[in-house]
Parts: C-alpha cells; sequence; structure tokens
C-alpha cells in the first residue's frame, strides 16, 4: 500500500515561542493520548514528531510537524484538518497567518501551503500499514504463547517440522481472534508502487544522459572549487555543550528492559537535526542534487529495509526548508543513539558524508564523500550539537523493532501457503 | 566505504617503554594482585610521591618476572586534585569527567536492581563519593610478596599525607583452575590483536597474543591505547595539556594546535567488581535442563551452560564443538555468519555472540565484522574470592562472596566498553531477539527469556539471568610514563 511522508513547517513568532514550547512538552508528556494532539486518534500514523527547531541562521524559529502516514498526503491532510484540527491550533497558534480550525477551508489551503515533502527518504517497513504491523504481533506472540504451551504438553515430543507446522496452523485456525490470518495476505507493494519508481529512475538516468554534455563541464568545473573549498569550510571545534548533551540524553530511553521503576522502555528511538546549509551557490546547487540520487537509490534497491545496510530504520527523512537554505533530518530508528551513529559511521559513511557535508561545521571531508562521518569521534559530537531538544514524540508500535515487523509480517504471508520441507524448516525458525 | 587510513598504521611502532606493563599483560604469571583505592589528601605531597615512584613502575617492554609489579591509574577527580589544569581536565571524555555512576550510565550499564549504584561497595557515589582518585595495582608471585610490597607502598604514600587508602584493599586471586572464572568457565580467550603487537612466533619479551585469529580480532593500536592511529585512520585523541612540562616532554597533540598529548600511551581503564552466584548459576542450569527434557531429547545442565555461554568450561567455542567438550581449545577461528547464522549450534543470545558478534549478521557478514571490530575492548581483569567446591557443599560456602574483577582498556569508554554493554549484552533486542537479555552476566528480567534455537522449533528457557552482581566500579586514566612525571611535576 501506498506510504507517504511529509513535514508541516512554519515559522513561530519569536513572542509565541514560550506558548509552543509549553503546548510541545504537554504532549510530550503523553504522545498518544494527551489533550491538545493525541496522535494515539490517527489510525493511519505510524511516527510523528513535534520540534520546535532555533537553528543559527533561521530568521525565526520553526515549527515541524513530521508525519509518517499509510495512504496519501491529501488524505492525511484530510484527517489532520479533521480530527486534529483542535490539537493544529494548540501548535500552530503562534505561527503567522494561521487560520486556525474555525476557518476549515482557510486550514486545509494553510496545511497544503506548509507541507514540504522530503528531498529524500527511507521507509523500513516497505508497504505495510499500521494496523497490519499490530495484527502480525498479536500473531506472532500468540502463535509463541501456543508453542510453550504445546511443548509443555509433550506435543513436541518427537515432533517433525511439517508437524509442528500443522499444529499451529490448526491453533491459528481455531482461535477467533486470529480469523483475519487465514485470509489471503495483502501484498505489501502493488506492481504499480513497485515499477513506478523504477521508470521513474529510468527516466532520470536518461535525462543525465541527454544532459551530459552540459553536465560534464559543469562537474569539471565545480569539482576542483569543490575540493578546494573542503580543505577550507569551517569544521566544528571542542565539544558540544554538556547540558544540551545531558538534555538529549534524558529521552532516550533505550537499555535495559526496565528503568528504575519498573516502566518498560522502548526499543526505538527519534532523533532530528535542523541545519544551516553551507552559504555560496556551489553547495546550494550541489545537495538538491544529491538528495536526488540519494531518494532514487532509497526508491529502488532499498526497498527491502535496509538504507545502506543499517537493518534498524523505520522512517527517515531528509528536507530541505527556509528556499534551502536549512536541511531537516528527522528519523525514527530502533536501539540507541549510539548504537545508530555507529551504524552511521561503520556501515553509511560515504552516502551520509555526501549529504551532511553541504552543512555547516561538518567533520573535515575530501572530494565530498571521503572522510566526513567516517571520522568517528568529531562525527559523533557534530551530530549532538546539532541535535534538536525538546521534540515531542510518538510511535505507533513502541515494541516493534524492524526486525520484529519483518519477520513477522514473514510468519504471516507464509502461515498457510504451501512449503517444501526445507522451507517449513526455515518458517518454523522464524517462530 | 569508511575511509581507512591512508598509509598503513601497521608501520607505527608502539613505545612499549612509556606503556604501563597493564596494556601489554594482563600478569597472568602472578596469581596474587590487590587493588588499593586511595585519596589524594595532600596534592603537593601526592606528586612528590609520584615522582619518587615513576621508575618503579612497570613498563610494557620488560620482561615478564616473579615482580611484584605496580601500575597506577587515576580517576577524573583524582587528575583535577591532584592540580591538573582545568583546560586539561576539559580535554577528558564526558564518560570520565561523569564518572561511571550517573541515572543514564546506570541504565544503559544495567546497573539497576540489584546493581544498582546505591548498594555498591565503592564507586556507587556512598560515603566515598568524590574521594576515590587513585587506583595502585600490584601484582605479586606469592601473597607475601604482595603484603610486603603493599607495606613498603604505603609506607611511601602516606608519608607526608599524600594518600589515604579508602576502604579495604580489593583482593584479585587467579584460580589454581588457570585462566578461568568462577563459572566454571575458561575466560580471556577471545581478545582484540592490536595491530603492530609482536606475534606469538617472534621472539619477543612480551607474552604471546592470545590465539585468536587475525581476521577476526585484529585492530589499530589506538583502539586500545591513545595517540595512535585508531580503526577511523585518526590519531585517538585523548586529553591534552597547554605546557610541555619539565624535563621530558610530552609529544606534541597533531589534532590539537599548539597543545601536548597527555593521553600518549595511556588507556582509559573500566574497573567493575561483579559478584558470580555461582550456586544459583548451577541451580539454573539444572533446572533449564529439567525444563528443556519436556521435549523428549533434553538438554544436559552442562549443554545448557554452554549454550548460555556460548563456549565449554574448557573455551572450546560451541559453533566448532556442537555436541561435547573436546577439552581444549584448539580454534577459535571462526565466524558466526559462515558456521551458524541461525544460531543452531550458538544461541544468537549467547554470552559470547553478544559481547563479540564477529560476522554475526544475515545482511554482510564482511560489513558486521568491520563494525564490531570497532567496539572491542582489551581484558585486563582477574577472579577474586575463594573457588566454590564443585558440587558445592550443602549452605557452607554459599554466603561468602566470589566474582570477577572485570578491568578493560579502551581509548573510547562510550564507543567500546559502554557499546558493548547497551548495544550488545544488555540490548533486549539484540539480533532480532525480543526482550532478552545476556543470559549469563546480564539482569534477571520480567521473564528471564533465553531463547535457544532449535529444529524443529526454538526451545525458550524462562527465569535465567541475575547471577551477576556489580558491586562497585569507577572508570579510571592509565597514563603513559611520560604522562606519570608530567603528572608529578604540575606547578602547586
Amino acid at each position: 500500500m501506498t506510504q507517504s511522508v511529509l513535514t508541516i513547517v512554519a515559522d513561530v513568532e519569536p513572542a509565541k515561542v514560550p506558548e509552543v514550547r509549553s503546548a510541545i512538552d504537554r504532549i510530550k508528556a503523553d504522545p498518544g493520548g494527551n489533550p491538545l494532539l493525541p496522535f494515539g486518534q490517527f489510525d493511519s500514523l505510524h511516527f510523528a514528531a513535534l520540534v520546535l527547531a532555533e537553528a543559527p541562521g533561521l530568521a525565526r524559529p520553526a515549527l515541524i510537524l513530521e508525519c509518517n502516514v499509510d495512504g496519501s498526503t491529501k488524505a492525511w491532510l484530510a484527517e489532520l484538518a479533521g480530527a486534529g484540527a483542535a490539537g493544529l491550533d494548540a501548535v500552530f497558534q503562534g505561527s503567522p497567518g494561521y487560520p486556525g480550525s474555525a476557518d476549515p477551508a482557510g486550514l486545509r489551503s494553510w496545511l497544503d501551503e506548509h507541507v514540504v515533502r522530503p528531498g529524500a527518504f527511507h521507509i523500513g517497513a516497505t508497504g505495510r500499514s499500521v494496523a497490519r504491523i499490530r495484527q502480525e504481533e498479536q500473531l506472532h506472540d500468540a502463535i509463541s504463547a501456543f508453542l510453550d504451551e504445546h511443548e509443555r504438553a509433550g506435543g513436541l515430543n518427537g515432533a517433525t517440522s511439517e508437524e509442528v507446522r500443522a499444529s499451529v496452523q490448526a491453533f491459528v485456525r481455531g482461535d477467533p481472534a486470529l480469523q483475519w490470518a487465514q485470509g489471503r495476505p495483502p501484498l505489501r507493494q502493488t506492481m504499480r508502487e513497485k515499477v513506478v519508481p523504477r521508470l521513474r529512475a529510468v527516466a532520470a538516468i536518461a535525462a543525465a544522459v541527454a544532459l551530459l554534455p552540459i553536465l560534464v563541464p559543469l562537474v569539471l568545473v565545480a569539482f576542483p572549487l569543490l575540493v578546494l573549498k573542503e580543505r577550507r569550510d569551517p569544521v566544528l571545534t571542542g565539544l558540544p555543550d554538556p547540558d544540551h548533551v545531558r538534555g538529549l540524553e534524558e529521552d532516550e530511553d533505550v537499555g535495559v528492559l526496565e528503568d528504575a521503576r519498573g516502566r518498560h522502555l522502548l526499543c526505538q528511538n527519534h532523533l532530528s537535526s535542523v541545519i544551516p546549509v553551507k552559504p555560496g551557490m556551489l553547495r546550494a546547487s550541489l545537495l538538491p542534487v544529491v538528495l536526488f540520487v540519494l531518494n532514487l537509490l532509497a526508491r529502488v534497491t532499498f526497498t527491502r529495509g535496509r538504507l545502506g545496510g543499517i537493518p534498524s530504520i523505520h522512517f527517515a527523512h531528509w528536507t530541505l526548508i527556509d528556499r534551502g537554505r536549512h536541511l531537516v533530518f528527522v528519523s525514527n530508528f530502533d536501539g540507541s543513539w549510539e548504537s545508530y551513529l555507529a551504524d552511521f559511521i561503520d556501515k553509511a559513511a560515504v552516502g551520509l558524508t555526501a549529504v551532511w557535508s553541504n552543512t555547516a561545521d561538518f567533520p573535515r571531508t575530501r572530494y565530498l564523500v571521503r572522510a566526513g562521518a567516517a571520522d568517528g569521534p568529531r562525527f559523533r559530537q557534530w551530530a549532538r550539537a546539532n541535535q534538536c531538544r525538546h521534540a515531542a514524540w510518538y510511535t505507533a508500535y513502541p515494541g516493534l523493532t524492524m526486525t520484529a515487523i519483518d519477520n513477522n509480517s514473514a510468519i504471516r504471508e507464509d502461515l498457510f501457503t504451501t512449503l517444501d520441507h526445507e522451507r517449513t524448516v526455515q518458517w518454523l525458525r522464524r517462530l | 566505504m569508511a575511509a581507512k587510513a591512508v598509509t598503513s598504521s601497521a608501520a607505527e611502532a608502539l613505545e612499549f617503554a612509556d606503556m604501563q606493563g597493564l596494556v601489554a599483560r594482563a600478569y597472568g604469571n602472578l596469581p596474587f594482585a590487590r587493588y588499593v583505592l586511595c585519596r589524594i589528601n595532600e596534592p603537593a605531597a601526592a606528586r612528590a610521591w609520584l615522582r619518587g615512584l615513576t621508575d618503579s613502575v612497570f613498563t610494557a617492554d620488560r620482561p615478564s618476572d616473579d615482580g611484584p609489579c605496580l601500575n597506577l591509574a587515576f580517576t577524573w577527580d583524582g587528575l583535577r586534585r591532584l592540580g591538573l589544569p582545568d583546560d586539561a581536565l576539559a580535554t577528558f571524555p564526558k564518560a570520565m569527567a561523569e564518572g561511571m555512576v550517573t541515572p543514564r550510565r546506570s541504565r544503559i550499564l544495567g546497573d539497576v536492581g540489584a546493581s544498582d549504584p546505591s548498594t555498591w561497595r565503592w564507586g556507587g557515589g556512598g560515603p566515598d563519593r568524590g574521594a576515590l582518585h587513585v587506583l595502585v595495582m600490584i601484582f605479586a608471585g606469592t601473597e607475601e610478596a604482595l603484603d610486603q610490597e603493599h607495606r613498603t607502598r604505603r609506607a611511601d604514600y602516606q608519608a607526608g599525607g599524600a594518600l589515604e587508602e579508602v576502604g579495604e584493599p580489593i583482593e584479585g586471586r587467579l584460580l589454581a583452575d588457570k585462566g578461568r572464572e568462577h563459572f566454571g568457565f575458561a575466560d580471556g580467550l577471545s581478545q582484540p590483536l592490536v595491530k603492530g603487537w609482536p606475534k606469538p612466533d617472534q621472539k619477543s619479551v612480551h607474552p604471546p597474543a592470545p590465539p585468536t585469529p587475525v581476521r577476526f580480532a585484529e585492530v589499530d593500536p589506538g583502539e586500545i591505547i591513545l595517540g595512535y592511529t585508531d580503526n577511523f585512520g585518526k590519531p585517538a585523541e585523548g586529553p591534552t595539556v597547554a605546557g610541555a612540562g619539565g624535563a621530558a616532554p610530552l609529544p606534541k597533540a597533531p589534532w590539537a594546535k599548539g597543545r601536548r598529548d597527555l593521553g600518549r600511551n595511556g588507556s582509559f581503564l573500566v574497573f567493575r567488581q561483579l559478584a558470580q552466584d555461582v550456586v544459583g548459576f548451577q541451580r539454573a542450569l539444572a533446572s533449564a535442563s529439567h525444563a528443556c527434557a519436556m521435549r523428549g531429547d533434553g538438554l544436559s545442565p552442562e549443554q545448557v551452560g554452554a549454550k548460555m555461554m556460548g563456549r565449554w568450561p574448557s573455551g572450546a567455542p560451541i559453533v566448532l564443538h556442537p555436541h561435547r567438550d573436546p577439552g581444549t581449545v584448539e580454534d577459535n577461528d571462526f565466524g558466526y555468519a559462515e558456521k551458524d547464522l541461525h544460531g543452531l549450534a550458538c544461541p544468537l543470545g549467547a554470552h559470547v555472540r553478544r559481547a563479540n558478534p564477529r560476522d554475526s549478521s544475515e545482511d554482510s557478514p564482511e560489513k558486521t565484522l568491520k563494525a564490531t571490530l570497532n567496539h572491542r575492548i582489551l581484558r585486563r581483569g582477574r577472579p577474586y574470592g575463594r573457588a566454590i567446591a564443585d558440587p558445592p557443599a550443602a549452605g557452607e560456602e554459599a554466603s561468602a562472596e566470589r566474582g570477577l574483577l572485570f578491568i578493560c582498556l579502551n581509548s573510547d569508554i562510550e564507543r567500546q566498553f559502554e557499546f558493548v554493554q547497551q548495544t550488545w549484552l544488555n540490548n533486549p533486542f539484540f539480533a532480532g531477539l525480543n526482550g532478552e537479555v545476556d543470559p549469563v552476566v546480564g539482569p534477571l528480567t520480567e521473564t528471564g527469556a533465553f531463547t535457544i534455537p532449535d529444529d524443529p522449533v526454538r526451545r525458550r528457557v524462562t527465569g535465567v539471568g541475575g547471577y551477576v552482581t556489580v558491586r562497585g566500579g569507577a572508570y579510571f586514566f592509565l597514563p603513559g610514563i611520560k604522562a606519570l612525571r608530567f603528572l608529578s611535576s604540575i606547578p602547586g
């Protein structure tokens, strides 16, 4: 099915910042069920975040509402303007020109004007709706509990793979709550959803080839200029403000299963940053190109849930705002910030350097893609220094990693198919 | 992909004479060790003590002898107390400045419940808060030699009120079954192999490198020793100071203009006292074995233990020897992805597979291995307490405390030691698992689940965990010899 990722970006009157911040804090206290903008009311919403950015160089603070949803952008905006209208009033009250929910038509067109689509994005659970992800978790847990019970009852004594699979199938058939699992599983992507991005990629490549006579001289001029600039661009010096870092760390709840008060901890985290693009024509024109290429790669080659070898990203997007002068990054990922950054450094340094080397104070790079994020310690410090604090963040399925979502889908998709012995053995290993 | 050093770091000569001995060896030939925690009472007297002592510190270039050997490490508080200026203290990593005990660190290290720092014997922020400054480490061949050396050193550092001991010294004892820890398993087998380290076949004054094959263990020297090239092709950046300092100047810090490298030839030392509940562990193996018997083809307690550890008591990897303990470690050269992707021999959540996942990944084993090598630690600890009789004599020994003095060296505490704790050992979602932590060293969680992959379908035992309890801990800086001289000559 179609999924949409987008941000709604609006300026905030500096005088209204305290009110907006207090609204964010109230939402943050209970993202799913708060009285202002209860994200849990939207069945199509996977992840959402509300970030107040006061990055250097922004004329006014920017309020960013990140949305990752099932269905089209249009349908989502209609839902937001409908059920979410009062919540929008609470958070966007300080934005110049915000019409308010009393003017539904005005609100709709205001939203249309303030939606920004990402320059590049990644979706981990491609084509699976919130409802499907939750259902498949329920199925997995039920089968797991059944197997434990079945084993205690001696049902696994000397059982073959085929017999175990048959007993799981019988269990699912007999459980009224799991009747849905007997139906034919929906496709993750329709043929159209698979083919269109590839056609677009082919078209883009064809266009690039056609433009070669222009592109080649352009690159010949721009590349030496870039290499020259790379040597002189300012880089981050010193360590990020320890209080800022401590504040970020407090919001990152991943670790052992429970905290000191026995609360279950999340397995996911959120990260957001708003960073000024380096001044000058070169960076301003290079960054959209890099994002375009990255997005093509993401649409065509990373549809199996991994972005550049990183298996832990649910939704991530890069978005240019402020007429291309600031780059927003938002990401919803599994595990700790440390492990996420380590994945960046260990597995995806080249691509990330290509993007972020165009933004201010990035660690020293060479030839656009070398060094940069591969300078682990400095990259981590740079990332921390630019990360936004005080974000409210919502997740529709806090206990599920990307790996678990994919595994649950694979269990469900092959639950009633015909499998040979080898594939039966492999399927049982997922349980 | 991540840009490697352009120049080969293998050519980088390691300055062993400027390193403390602990960098090169665990003093495995000296069964008796004493770790004395001290507070600096009189900074001037402490510096004078250090000046007189620097030549007695056992260095990494010396051949192993019968000892006694002395090594020294300092907490961040200790360096401040010693008079290190603020501009230098600010160049220490955040983990050193904050220390091991903050709410967040407790969470990511798993120091909750029974291991909560408020229950620690030392370092937990109790009465010794801010008063742990110096760690004096003494290694000796006999208990008498250890006592004698301690008496001599104590007379020195108590002179002029330089140092005062905090709490009882911590006694490290190798077990009679050398190389094993109290649960009965061989320990310290898979260590990172530092590039430029003398190879076992070379005539060398150093003890032979551990028998880990190069492809699964080789790291650049900067991963362990500050100032050298690390895995990212950059110098491992340690603390720096403004002045060159006295007669033996510190080398320049190439990454910080006009500053000197205080970290060179030093390392960050993580020390944790981990009590082991041997009786509880053995009972758990028996009960898990009982639970496994419901399926007909059961697992013996010894097999369950090997599944949890990932190795047999001899240290032989269960990946290469799935059915029984061959009694010796012949080969440590294996990848999980290439031999046992699904964990049918060695469970995905087994202790050694979590602590060093090698190439364990369904995606790209090479990429995973390369990433794993960015998070290795060099272990230098040893057991404490008396060995338990096997099987345990009823009630008699059960209450006596025993465990492991976990000590490791690394150049980036957050990227290495803390990463291993948080992302591998204590990660409930490690390798696609769901809600279970390390079965051997992890805390007891709500279910205490441990999944043992098997055909036709996985076994899942419950109630596993909580056999290791933290009793103390702190982060230290283990300086090089020149750095010790520098510290001893800080103008008061």
